[in-house]
């Protein structure tokens, strides 16, 4: 059990209210950038989208893997649903997962990784002890081309500035197909 | 049995029986698409057309790789003129304006503008009908989701499988009342999600002034590459070999076979545009260099691939798994003769 800073409820709070869309535009860009410094941040908003997929029955999305690992564990131990005193960031989504939790079935929110929202990891967690892997959702890393040759990298830009160009996905994402190129982040690769 | 908050409560396996039969009578059904009043190519219809004729400024989330960027977005269409404008609005400001099919990158990080036009997209890729997605469907299958909200607003959720390995797939949400896409996501065959676009805030049917569409990042002292002008760009190598793809997935074909200036240099190289008619690979042809950065590279849901040829150096690039791009340059052959 840890003890959270203001800080962090604070920028739970807001993850959360984002996820729900309902966080002020302005408010937006301060938390990605919060999120994007802090690995405590990240890992946080991975449950909280997980949990948030799982609200709106996406659970397909992740790869059967982590649900077997969840189904592995349910065999195995009793499932928690005890929320981390001092977790305040419960908003919409957040306050219906836990309503279905008691209200409905614990295996099938279990399925949906919602413990893993409702308290920090610890040795008792589903998902304790197996960190969300590569393709789980989201991977660590940042928004650069995996390789470490600067060269190589612009030029692989320059060929996906070209290539954009050219897909027909673009007739329904229009500009937004462009995200990869404008997110490029040369500063954030340095830093790391 | 009321579960409260601190409460651990013991499954027996007659429980995880009930339970886990329960939790599968919660898991939410697709509708398909034959038993859906409205089909899911008539909801791509109706993003495509949305994303023809509706204005709007939001912001939205762009993740992938444990990566998050907040971007910025204005999009204007008058008079059938469509125009654009993306911001990153955290780490390198990069900003892409598109006038029409002409699109301008500024990077400032690489002070540098890059011009290229996107006549495929209004050209080879029309804006989707019917008769396209009839095309697809022995490549992809289409289903109608779930609608559910987003940003406070009715989505409808469209989703597009492959068939195979080669390709990936995608869920789309659209606005119920607008059509307009809302958040987008590229799935791999396992079905987790490579990258994902989702808007945090959107105003649909905003005036947009013109000035919203300027670029903010562009100075002076940027270097403007532009590519190949308007794709006419005559060969200056004397160069007469034929590239063929002589491995593509099933239901690609050659969409654009083009000299091109590349970007950031006075080289020119070739550039083959494969395509399915949703997901497309680019191939790029050009005098060989060093070696040593053959093989693959990624980043979010793009692959590339790189390889020599004898004196010629093969870059593959698109969203599409690394052993699409793999087996495509590994399969890229030339035939001498006049270049189409």
């Amino acid at each position: 059990m840890t003890n959270e800073t203001d800080n962090m409820k604070d920028a739970k709070e807001r993850m959360s209210a984002m996820l729900d869309g309902e966080l002020a535009p302005g408010q937006v860009d301060s938390l990605i950038r919060q999120i994007n410094s802090d690995p405590e941040l990240q890992k946080v908003w991975e449950r909280y989208h997980v949990a948030s997929a799982a609200m709106h029955g996406e659970q397909g999305r992740h790869r059967s893997g982590l649900s077997q690992r969840i189904i592995e564990q349910l065999r195995q131990q009793p499932v928690m649903l005890a929320p981390e005193p001092g977790v305040q960031p419960v908003r919409r989504w957040t306050q219906a997962l836990a309503g279905l939790a008691i209200a409905a079935s614990v295996a099938a929110v279990a399925l949906f990784g919602l413990p893993s929202l409702l308290h920090e990891p610890t040795g008792n967690d589903l998902l304790a002890g197996k960190p969300i892997q590569d393709g789980d959702y989201i991977r660590a890393g940042n928004t650069y081309w995996k390789n470490n040759t600067p060269a190589l990298e612009q030029e692989l830009n320059l060929y996906l500035v070209e290539h954009n160009a050219y897909s027909p996905v673009s007739n329904l994402k229009g500009i937004m197909g462009y995200g990869a190129v404008a997110g490029y982040d040369n500063a954030s690769k340095q830093d790391k | 049995m009321a579960l409260l908050p601190g409460t651990i409560m013991p499954v027996n396996k007659t429980s995880r029986i009930v339970l886990a039969l329960f939790a599968l009578t919660l898991v939410p059904v697709m509708a398909s698409e034959t038993m859906a009043d409205e089909s899911a190519t008539d909801w791509l219809m109706k993003m495509s057309r949305a994303a023809q004729t509706l204005n709007y400024r939001g912001h939205f989330v762009y993740q992938h790789d444990g990566q998050m960027e907040a971007m910025e977005i204005v999009h204007q269409v008058s008079a059938g003129q469509v125009r654009e404008r993306l911001l990153s609005l955290n780490g390198a400001k990069r900003e892409i304006i598109r006038n029409n099919d002409e699109i301008r990158c500024y990077l400032p990080d690489e002070n540098a503008i890059t011009v290229s036009r996107a006549s495929m997209t209004t050209k080879n890729f029309p804006a989707l009908v019917p008769a396209m997605l009839e095309t697809l469907k022995p490549f992809y299958r289409f289903a109608l989701g779930q609608t559910r909200r987003i940003g406070g607003r009715p989505a409808r959720e469209v989703q597009i499988m492959p068939a195979d390995e080669y390709r990936y797939g995608h869920r789309f949400w659209a606005d119920q009342a607008t059509g307009l896409l809302v958040q987008a996501e590229l799935l791999a065959n396992g079905g987790e999600v490579l990258e994902q676009f989702m808007f945090t805030h959107v105003d649909i049917g905003a005036n947009i002034a013109r000035s919203e569409l300027e670029p903010t990042t562009g100075h002076k002292q940027m270097v403007t590459h532009d590519s190949d002008g308007d794709g006419e760009l005559t060969d200056n190598t004397g160069d007469t070999r034929v590239w063929q793809a002589q491995w593509m997935p099933r239901g690609f074909v050659v969409k654009s076979y083009r000299r091109a200036m590349k970007p950031m240099s006075n080289q020119q190289m070739t550039h083959i545009v494969l395509s399915d008619g949703l997901a497309a690979v680019s191939v790029f042809i050009e005098p060989a260099r060093s070696a040593q950065n053959d093989g693959g590279n990624r980043m979010g849901a793009v692959n590339a691939w790189r390889r020599h040829l004898a004196q010629f150096q093969i870059t593959v690039v698109g969203e599409v798994p690394e052993k699409t791009v793999r087996k495509i340059a590994e399969q890229m052959r030339w035939q001498a003769g006049k270049e189409r």
